[in-house]
């Protein structure tokens, strides 16, 4: 029987491992979401908290770039009646209040497990593109520095990370860095079945994992 | 490792390619006495099991007895060519014997994927073990060894070469070994190893990894136990050796269950790419791939860059080779104008181009001189490999025969084979062969079997010919000794 990390759990042993995470808390209520949203500055995004919900927008439980105090009460509300729809109230746990994260290059880093190889490690530029160009690269865990190089180089949409009419290149060492650290904290923790880390931001200075699921054995 | 621990690790896996004395344990004259025959080659002592031919075998004057235990001399290897019920055995019975290797032919194990099989595959292992002897197979065509004159088919070449194959499938065992020899390639040591109960992939990877007789390594595989140490050999031995790997099988694992993104998108075809690609070895599409890379591999020599220098009779030709290779990732640069000046003062007759791919129109019948641009274009800085396209309805004898309204006879390409025979004696980089498509199908054979026998790869187009050039060029940049990815 498989378990799952929820999206702050996730964040919070990947961010102990050194991996770049946009932090987020938990909120149970619409005053306390609204409270940590100015706290924390606008805009924000919103996502439901519930073990037995692995996808989130599948069940209509994210919303993004809030930007008013008024927006923010009225997302909580609906996250949550959205998600009643599906699980019973002892399993919503809360939303997740997080500062929303600046445009950067969409991308996604996962873990799966091959039953020939052991864990493996995909990386792919994200969205929608990810999936209908299915454009991804895969190495066997673990990588060396020279896999995750070729893993960013084998992409054909490579040119993207690059910089392309006149937008910034993106932190590519950084990528690289956040490849080995993700190949390496599974290395550490071979309970960990599965992993999306998904969308995660590539900037001109850096990366940022926006969102984190993680699957146990 | 030194030489000494290289022996001292594959001495037992040695012995396999080494028997002095060979028994098959199931011989039947109603299939032509197969095993037999195949191993008439053989350079020990060969002998024969059946209880029902006891004696000498007239035709092939090998003795058979009733059972292993009755031959007198001492055995190394058994071929086992029974009944699967029989099997195990007959296996603890060359333990008896102290048989040290046994291949087994048979099938009715674990590749049936049902209870019994693996009940007889589980007690064929133990048999193994009581008796302590290997195991190759079973459901597999075994060892083919030209030196030694091991063969699983009488059409096996005895002739040598530098290739280890190693196969789970015994059907592509003997397709690779009968196709090397249309392209020049053949063999040093062929594994067969089915369900490999015993010894696996990796075992034989890592010995031909170290083999001296083995400069080139070719796998078909459909799966391993272990992919860890698959992995680790496939390393090891790419790290030494170019391996192409041709994976079979390229449907999903059943019902992988996943509830990840990522698990959802990777697929084991997928994957099996990576990991070969991890461990620095060719990945191959196709068995047409496979055998037009290690055409490569073999006749050429070492590429040092992806510019191509290319020769044509056909302006349209050139266009299309071009493309051809751009397409494949190769450059076609400018020549030198050093190149451009000595081609034009070679080659000057209507239609010709000395730029690239230089286009020889009507000077293609002057083979004096089309040598001589073949060395120009090797020696100019620009051009890491040549190519030079052939359609045989170009060649001369054909040409005359429509100009001088001669009889049509096949004809024999000496001049253009001589011409070849020079070039490729006085080049140092690598020289590919297009050999077009063309009406007269028995003179382009009859060519492609002489460009063969000089050691010029030869393929069927632009494009075959330079995605076997391209991987060659992938393999040796991953390993260029100076890079810090090679991981040895």
């Amino acid at each position: 029987m498989s378990r799952f990390l929820t999206e702050h759990e996730s964040k919070r042993v990947l961010g102990e491992a050194g991996i770049p995470v946009m932090e987020c808390q938990v909120a149970d209520s619409t005053e306390d979401a609204v409270r940590i949203a100015v706290e924390i500055g606008f805009p924000v995004v919103l996502k439901i908290v519930s073990p037995k919900i692995v996808h989130k927008s599948d069940a209509r439980g994210v919303i993004l770039d809030l930007g008013s105090e008024t927006e923010v009460g009225q997302a909580y509300e609906e996250i949550v009646e959205n998600a009643l729809k599906t699980v019973d109230e002892k399993d919503i746990l809360g939303v997740t209040v997080q500062k929303m994260a600046p445009q950067g290059i969409e991308m996604i880093v996962g873990v799966t497990h091959d039953v020939q190889f052991g864990p493996v490690l995909m990386f792919g530029l994200g969205g929608v593109l990810t999936e209908v160009l299915e454009d991804v690269s895969f190495r066997v865990i673990p990588i060396e520095e020279r896999d995750a190089e070729d893993m960013m180089q084998e992409l054909r949409g490579y040119k993207v990370l690059q910089g392309y009419r006149g937008t910034d290149p993106a932190d590519v060492a950084s990528i690289k860095d956040l490849l080995l650290k993700v190949s390496g904290f599974v290395m550490v923790h071979p309970e960990i079945k599965e992993m999306d880390l998904n969308p995660v931001f590539a900037y001109p200075d850096g990366v940022l994992v926006a969102d984190a699921r993680i699957i146990m054995e | 490792m030194t030489e000494a621990d290289t022996k001292e690790r594959f001495r037992d896996i040695d012995k396999i390619f080494h028997p002095r004395s060979v028994v098959v344990i199931g011989v039947t004259a109603s299939r032509g006495f197969w095993w037999l025959r195949s191993l008439s080659t053989f350079k020990g002592e060969l002998y024969a099991v059946n209880p029902s031919h006891v004696g000498k075998i007239p035709e092939l004057d090998v003795e058979c007895y009733a059972s292993v235990l009755d031959v007198p001399e001492p055995l190394d290897y058994a071929v086992i060519a029974i009944p699967a019920d029989m099997v195990p055995d007959a296996v603890e019975k060359c333990g008896e014997k102290r048989v040290k290797v046994v291949s087994i032919f048979t099938s009715g194990f674990s590749e049936l994927n049902t209870e019994k099989g693996f009940d007889r595959e589980r007690t064929l292992v133990e048999a193994a073990r009581k008796g302590g002897v290997r195991m190759i197979g079973p459901n597999c065509m075994g060892i083919y060894c030209p030196s030694m004159g091991l063969r699983f088919r009488i059409d096996q070449p005895t002739e040598s070469g530098s290739v280890g194959f190693i196969s789970q499938s015994g059907g592509h065992a003997i397709n690779v070994t009968t196709v090397g020899p249309r392209d020049g390639v053949y063999f040093s040591k062929v594994i067969s190893y089915g369900n490999g109960c015993d010894l696996d992939s990796p075992d034989f990877i890592e010995y031909l990894a170290y083999d001296d007789e083995t400069s080139i390594i070719g796998m078909y595989i459909e799966g391993v136990r272990d992919g860890k140490r698959f992995m680790r050999a496939l390393t090891e031995a790419a790290h030494r050796k170019p391996v192409l790997i041709l994976k079979g099988g390229q449907t999903e694992e059943g019902g992988r269950a996943t509830s990840s993104h990522t698990g959802s998108m990777a697929g084991s075809s997928q994957i099996w790419k990576a990991a070969v690609r991890q461990c620095g070895a060719v990945m191959v599409s196709d068995f047409e791939e496979l055998t037009d890379i290690l055409m490569a591999f073999y006749h050429s020599p070492k590429p040092h860059g992806k510019r191509i220098g290319m020769l044509s009779i056909s302006g349209g030709q050139s266009v299309v080779l071009t493309d051809g290779c751009v397409k494949a990732g190769l450059e076609v640069p400018q020549l030198s104008e050093e190149s451009k000046e000595q081609i034009s003062s070679l080659i000057f007759s209507v239609g010709t181009n000395p730029s690239n791919p230089v286009d020889v129109a009507s000077s293609w019948h002057d083979a004096k001189s089309v040598e001589k641009v073949i060395e120009v274009i090797d020696s100019d800085p620009n051009i890491d490999a040549l190519l030079v396209e052939i359609a045989v309805h170009y060649d001369s004898q054909h040409i005359l025969h429509i100009m001088s309204r001669k009889e049509y006879s096949t004809p024999t390409y000496s001049k253009l084979t001589r011409m070849f025979r020079i070039a490729k004696k006085n080049i140092s980089k690598p020289l590919f062969i297009v050999l077009s498509p063309t009406y007269h199908e028995d003179g382009s054979l009859e060519l492609r079997k002489k460009l063969i026998g000089l050691g010029l790869p030869v393929y069927p187009n632009i494009g075959r010919a330079a995605r076997a050039l391209i991987n060659m060029l992938e393999y040796y940049e991953r390993h260029t000794p100076d890079t810090k990815e090679d991981r040895l």
